[in-house]
């Protein structure tokens, strides 16, 4: 596929010949490789969910009574519900939730927490570091599933005001990370020579410092769309995130719960799917780092 | 009288706070540098040297003491000087691995001083390719990234960006000392008709002696914050009068007999510079001095004029005491 970019001329010579050195570091651990394939598997169910599930019409709120509680079968490879409702589909759709309450957390969390960590890191000592880590220190005193319990039993519990929860406390980890790298590499000769020669601050931080960061960055959001999937699916465990009949992953434990370990499959289908998530983000993080850590040295 | 220096340093000091104590990386400094000259300051590590050029580019504000470019006062740190003097003072740096951010590609890295002081409007490719020929750097390394350069092309580049301005007064902090010896000599002649082309006046601060005999037109020699001894390079090499300098000097290796023979009588090198949190009272130098007097450990000694324009500070020349 580089190749055909690069003859379109989408690509220049030069950016192909990274992404291949960079590729090339990331396949030779062939976890970083299983990481990215269920990453891309899951991601691929979730946006076409209503295409490859075989009972689209479960999803939302349907009753077949009928057909509750059947065991795995051809018909139902992961059993139904009790309600009758395909687990397998359910937890297609339940992919859904999870992706789209991760990628909105750290949407939301990313550019304030690095620009804000920039800011900081740069003006070490003085009284915007001051201000941002002391006012970062707080918000990471307080666990981030206790503070969205809060919120979630105050507000109306749902999984908007859980994502505004778990942003409110997630922002302060990507200051502490930006902060740590822009306060040493500010004192590097490269940002100095951008200084002498009298480039803007908004040049020094975005353009000279903030390159440097990138890999970490990323390293860090992938490794933390796994956090945040845990923690949106035990929110909604004890009920103050996604509410029934959404097909959350974390509402379909809680729900199955009840019938373990009769009809077993409502729950620990939910379980190893959450598990699979979690583990495919966590090995692609870790093959992100390894090509950023190659690429230091 | 000053209109034939560029730059002028008077009492110049910078002390850095540390929770152990004060450092006084720059005690009490004073030298000039004439247009078109190189000044040579030279030290162990530790003396302060990188300091007092990190101090004249303004990354540091001095703690007291003046520094004039061309007359002005330019005190200030990096933060309060106009972009107008930002475009006269350069600075190459000792490690180009870490002078070049290693995310940008070349062309980012010198028409960065292009964009900032508006030396050519539009694209500047033409420009950069104008700079790179003349550190003799094929015009491709345009779409490099520093990473995938040499050492000293690496040099050349951080050459080339300081050259971008057409400053007047450019700081070589070690420009060589990272560098393969093949690779140092070709930097050097470079700088050296630079130098010529441009007028350009050098502060060449470095630990390598011979090497100033080459280049510097003037020396100084700074031990643990302050200057020891300054002279006209010919006096510094044939008539040393500092303990230090004698001591530095007798210890440059050399091949032949010859060279043994032009060299001070053979002091060994005793001790090592000491830290600069307890600097030792009176000359700090009289710890490792082989030809210390009484007074050496009580009294600081004054800048002494011996000849015209060869300054040392050391009792042994003060004969007012004697």
């Amino acid at each position: 596929m580089l190749e055909k970019l690069k003859e379109l001329g989408v690509l220049s010579p030069r950016k192909a010949e990274d992404y291949k050195k960079a590729w090339y570091k990331f396949s030779r651990n062939p976890l970083s490789i299983a990481g990215l394939a269920i990453v891309i598997l899951v991601v691929a169910l979730a946006i076409l969910a209503p295409y490859v599930t075989p009972y689209p019409h479960h999803a939302g709120f349907f009753v077949d009574y009928d057909n509750a509680n059947q065991p795995p079968s051809l018909a139902h490879p992961f059993g139904t519900d009790q309600f009758g409702r395909d687990v397998l589909t359910r937890i297609i759709f339940g992919f859904r939730y999870s992706l789209m309450m991760a990628a909105t957390v750290l949407a939301i969390v990313t550019p304030p927490g690095v620009i804000l960590g920039l800011i900081a890191g740069y003006y070490r000592d003085r009284w915007p570091d001051i201000v941002i880590m002391r006012v970062a220190d707080i918000f990471v005193a307080v666990p981030p599933l206790v503070l969205a319990l809060a919120i979630c039993s105050v507000l109306e519990p749902n999984i908007f005001n859980a994502m505004m929860a778990v942003s409110l406390m997630w922002w302060p980890w990507y200051t502490r990370l930006v902060y740590g790298m822009a306060s040493s590499l500010r004192m590097e000769p490269f940002v100095q020579a951008a200084e002498i020669v009298g480039a803007s601050k908004f040049h020094i931080m975005f353009k000279e410092i903030l390159p440097n960061c990138l890999g970490a960055i990323l390293t860090k959001v992938t490794l933390d769309a796994a956090w945040v999937i845990i923690l949106g699916s035990a929110l909604s465990f004890v009920g103050l995130g996604a509410q029934p009949p959404t097909p959350d992953l974390g509402t379909m434990l809680s729900d199955g719960a009840k019938y373990m370990p009769g009809i077993w499959w409502i729950t620990v289908f939910p379980a190893i799917a959450i598990a699979v998530i979690v583990l495919g983000f966590n090995l692609l993080g870790d093959g992100i780092r390894d090509v950023f850590a190659a690429e230091a040295h | 009288m000053s209109n034939d220096n560029i730059l002028e340093v008077i009492n110049l000091k910078k002390y850095f706070k540390v929770s152990k104590g004060t450092i006084k990386a720059v005690d009490d400094i004073s030298f000039t540098v004439k247009y078109g000259e190189t000044f040579g300051l030279v030290g162990e590590s530790g003396s302060g040297k990188s300091t007092t050029g990190h101090v004249i580019v303004g990354l540091y504000a001095p703690t007291s003491g003046r520094i004039l470019f061309e007359g002005a006062d330019i005190s200030a740190g990096v933060e309060r000087r106009p972009l107008s003097l930002k475009k006269k003072i350069q600075m190459v740096f000792q490690d180009p691995a870490t002078s070049l951010n290693p995310k940008r590609t070349i062309k980012q890295i010198i028409e960065l001083p292009l964009k900032v002081h508006d030396i050519c409007h539009g694209d500047t490719s033409q420009k950069v390719a104008e700079l790179l020929q003349m550190v003799e750097l094929p015009v491709e390394y345009m779409d490099r990234y520093p990473t995938e350069l040499g050492g000293g092309e690496k040099q050349m580049v951080a050459i080339a960006r300081a050259l971008a301005v057409n400053p007047s007064f450019i700081i070589l902090d070690e420009p060589t000392s990272a560098l393969d010896v093949s690779i140092q000599a070709k930097i050097i002649n470079m700088l050296m008709r630079f130098q010529k082309e441009f007028n350009l006046s050098y502060l060449f601060i470095t630990h390598n002696l011979s090497l100033m005999r080459n280049v510097a037109s003037r020396v100084a020699i700074m031990y643990l914050g302050k200057i020891v001894e300054l002279a006209s390079t010919e006096e510094f090499f044939y008539n040393p009068l500092h303990p230090y300098t004698k001591m530095l000097l007798s210890s440059i290796p050399v091949i032949t007999d010859e060279e043994e023979a032009m060299k001070p009588k053979k002091i060994i090198s005793t001790g090592e510079i000491p830290g600069a949190l307890n600097v030792p009272p009176g000359c700090s130098f009289h710890p490792r001095c082989p030809e210390r007097l009484e007074i050496c450990d009580k009294v600081e000694p004054f800048m002494l004029e011996i000849s015209s324009g060869h300054l040392v500070k050391c009792h042994l020349y003060d004969f007012t005491k004697a």
